[in-house]
Formats: structure tokens, sequence, C-alpha cells
């Protein structure tokens, strides 16, 4: 398996975790990966897939573990790569070459939306990983995983910059614009229908 | 700090200085406009923060893939215990395997209508996902299914809205297996699903049709006797049709 820059870091040859040790400390993280590749894949079935994946491609190269403190984000990485090499295979992948370009008006929208005379209630109504999955597949995959390592594991800035090895300013415009788009859809979402108000009857049949 | 300022920092409060959020308070404190956004954007961060943790974890996916460990790289044993291990291991493992599906409570868990529009929009969209049958290859497409799927169907009438059916294969919608059936509506590609409603969160009427709107496509199901059937075609190539 090639490495991943951010985990040549970490790795290096002969040391590392043993059998034991490496299930230990890598099995509590199963619920953390699995929610990540449900955001990444949208389907549980994918998403357990690209778990086991995930597990078995850092199981084989868990002798090369340096510092065992990195496992998580080291899993973190290896799930990313799996699931990137898998969109690129099907050519139905993430569109990776998104402009960053646009620039929704947050704001604006929340400020229209606030004017709503039951916009609290809406605004509290609760959103499903699936809902969420939703909006992040409309985004580049720059800024899902940037969301998906800030909302699910409260990574710092610095381990994010580390593990997708990009820049510390980077990461953070990429987190600040992404919450922005993200929060855009959900404010789209609530302006309009709820998911069951959404199925609507078309046409009676004889 | 003035009303402008404030909605600055609050787009970008994660990297402001505690100064900053100070004076954002006392703004915030006497201009209900911007205490009302401020409510609004707290309300959608913890909305985010619940919808990210929200995925229901199936268990045991780490004692899974040791089990694979343990058949693909036995821990090293004695020669002794090496002959009992090649049959002991494999199917201990097995027996993980089966123990799991019998006792997960989450085993036949029921898919909502969100959601069986996405696995059927994804199997739709995947390039992968290649007929495994034509339509003149096999003379009773439902028997095909029988053999292969534990449900039996009979194949839907699609003629009123003139498409023409070209093959199938088995999918899986999310946990659950099911029929995909290809038809062409000139020269465009319909996916056709159909999976038994035992499988489905709530009732559907038998004389509706529902739709599901989705990103560039049109997702629209009905009841067929004990079955579902969903319909995915695209709408970025083609003129809308129904409302
Ligand atoms: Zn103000």
């Amino acid at each position: 398996m090639k490495l991943p820059g951010f985990a040549a870091n970490i790795l290096s040859p002969g040391r590392g975790l043993t059998r034991e040790d490496f299930w230990q400390d890598a099995a509590p993280y199963e619920g953390m990966l699995y929610r990540a590749a449900f955001q990444y894949t949208g389907s549980r079935f994918d998403a357990e897939d690209l778990v086991q994946e995930t597990y078995l491609a850092a199981f084989r190269s868990r002798h090369q573990l340096r510092d065992r403190r990195k496992l998580k984000s080291w899993l973190f990485v290896i799930l990313r790569n799996s699931f990137l090499k898998r969109a690129g295979r099907q050519g139905t992948g993430p569109d990776l070459a998104y402009e960053d370009g646009i620039d929704y008006d947050y704001l604006d929208q929340l400020a229209i939306f606030t004017a709503y005379e039951d916009a609290q209630q809406r605004l509290e109504r609760k959103a499903t990983a699936e809902d969420i999955h939703q909006h992040l597949k409309a985004l580049p995959e720059h800024y899902r995983s940037v969301l998906i390592l800030y909302f699910l594991e409260e990574f710092s800035y610095q381990e994010i910059a580390d593990m997708l090895e990009i820049p510390l300013g980077t990461v953070m415009s990429r987190l600040a614009r992404g919450k922005q788009r993200l929060k855009v859809a959900l404010i789209r979402q609530r302006a309009h229908r709820s998911s069951r108000e959404k199925v609507i009857p078309l046409s009676r049949k004889g | 700090m003035d009303c402008q300022e404030f909605k600055r920092w609050l787009i970008d409060r994660d990297d402001c200085s505690e100064k900053k959020a100070q004076q954002a308070h006392t703004h915030r404190a006497r201009c209900t406009d911007c205490d009302r956004l401020h409510s609004a954007d707290e309300a959608l961060e913890r909305t985010m923060v619940d919808g990210f943790h929200s995925a229901d974890v199936p268990g045991g996916m780490a004692r899974r893939a040791r089990a694979l460990t343990e058949v693909v790289e036995p821990t090293p044993a004695t020669a002794w215990t090496a002959g009992w291990r090649k049959v002991l291991v494999p199917s201990m493992a097995l027996g993980v395997l089966v123990a799991f599906l019998i006792w997960n409570p989450r085993a036949t868990p029921l898919i909502t209508l969100d959601a069986i529009g996405t696995y059927a929009l994804a199997n739709h969209n995947r390039a992968d996902m290649t007929m495994a049958f034509t339509a003149d290859e096999i003379s009773d497409p439902k028997e095909w299914f029988y053999q292969r799927l534990d449900f039996r169907f009979a194949m839907p009438n699609l003629s009123q809205r003139q498409l023409t059916f070209l093959g199938g294969r088995e999918c899986t919608l999310g946990p659950k297996k099911a029929a995909y059936l290809f038809y062409d509506d000139n020269g465009e590609r319909i996916s056709v699903f159909i999976i038994p409603a035992r499988h489905i969160e709530g009732p559907l009427q038998a004389d509706r049709r529902y739709r599901i709107d989705m990103p560039h496509h049109r997702v629209e199901l009905w009841k067929m006797d004990a079955m579902i059937c969903i319909l995915v075609q695209d709408l970025t190539t083609r003129r809308s049709t129904t409302t």
C-alpha cells in the first residue's frame, strides 16, 4: 500500500503496534469511522464496507505506526484515501475540481428566514445524517473532508491541516465557507417543506 | 461594534479574539436584529453537530474485520495447534459472522422513503451497475429474480409510459436486496427498483404515486401488490413531465 504523505510522517518501519494492541486501540473508533464513511458514501452498505477496508489496510501496516496517539488520525486518512480511490474507480465520485468562487449570502438568507413567524421552530428541527449527506455531497470534496473532521471529531485546525496536508489558513477558510454553504442548504430545506411533506401524490390510477 | 461589524464577526467568529466576542455580546444585548441572527446561527450549528452524529452505527465492524484478519493472517502458533487452527479459525470467524447476523438487533431495519430514494439514485448513477441479463436473453425475468432474491413479483406494467424493458440485475437498496430493471425511454435510461413493501417504513397507499425530489433527478414510488416500485429518471437531460 502506498502511504500518503501524512502517513509517511507518522510511520516508520520496524516499530508500531502488535496485533492485540492494534485491535484494542482501533476498535473504539468504529463509530467515528462509520459516521465519516456514511457522510462520504451516503449508503449504510458502502459505509460499512469502507470501514472494513480501512481496518484491514491499517492492520496490514500496523507495524509501521510510530506514534500510537496518531492512530485515530491515521485511520481517518486511510478511510478518506480509500473513498477517493473508490470514487475515482466508479467514475461517479465527487467533483474534485469545483470552483471555490461562489459566494452565498448566508447572512442575507438567514435574515430573511428569521423573519418567518415560526423560524425558531423550523430551525430547531432535527437534521438526519442522510440530510447532512445530501447537502455535503453537493460540496466539493475539499470542503467535505474539513467539515467531517471538524463536526464529527472536533479535530483542531492544526490536526486537520496535518491530516489533509494543507496549510492552516486553508483549513480555516474552507471550514468557514463550508459551514456557510451547509447552513444555506439547511435554511433552504427548512424554508420549504418537511421531508414527509416532500412526498407529493402525483396522480390517482383508475 | 455596529451591525455590520457584528455580522462580520458572526461569519468569522471561529477565528476571532475573546475581545471581539465580548464586543459582539454587548452589541447583541441592545440590538434585537443581530441577536435574532445570532440565535438562528447557533441553532443551525447545533443542527449540524447533531446531524453529523445521528447516523446509527452498526456494531461489530471492528470485530468482523478482526475475524477476517484471523483467517488471512493466523496468530503465530505451534505446529500442533496450527493444524487445528486451519479448521478452527475459519469456522470461528464464520461463527462470529453468523452469530452477528442472528443477534444483531438492527438486522431488519425499516428503510425510510427518503433513504430508499437515495439508495435508488445511487444505484442509478453507478457506472458499474451493468445488466446481468438482457431482455432477449431471458424469457421470464421474474423467475430469474425469484431464483436469486427471496421474493417473487410481477413485472410492472409501464407500457402506458412507453418504456421498453432492456434487462435486469440484482442490487441492494441500503441493507436489502432488490431487483433492478433497466428501461429505455427514447434513448434515455430509466431505472426501476423493486423491493418488498415490508422493508419500507410507513404505509403507501396502493392507488397513489409518490414523488421524492432529488437533485437533478426524479424519483417516483408506488405500491404494486406487496412490492414497492421505485423509478429513477434524470431531469437534467429531459423536459419536466408531471407535477
Ligand atoms: Zn445589530
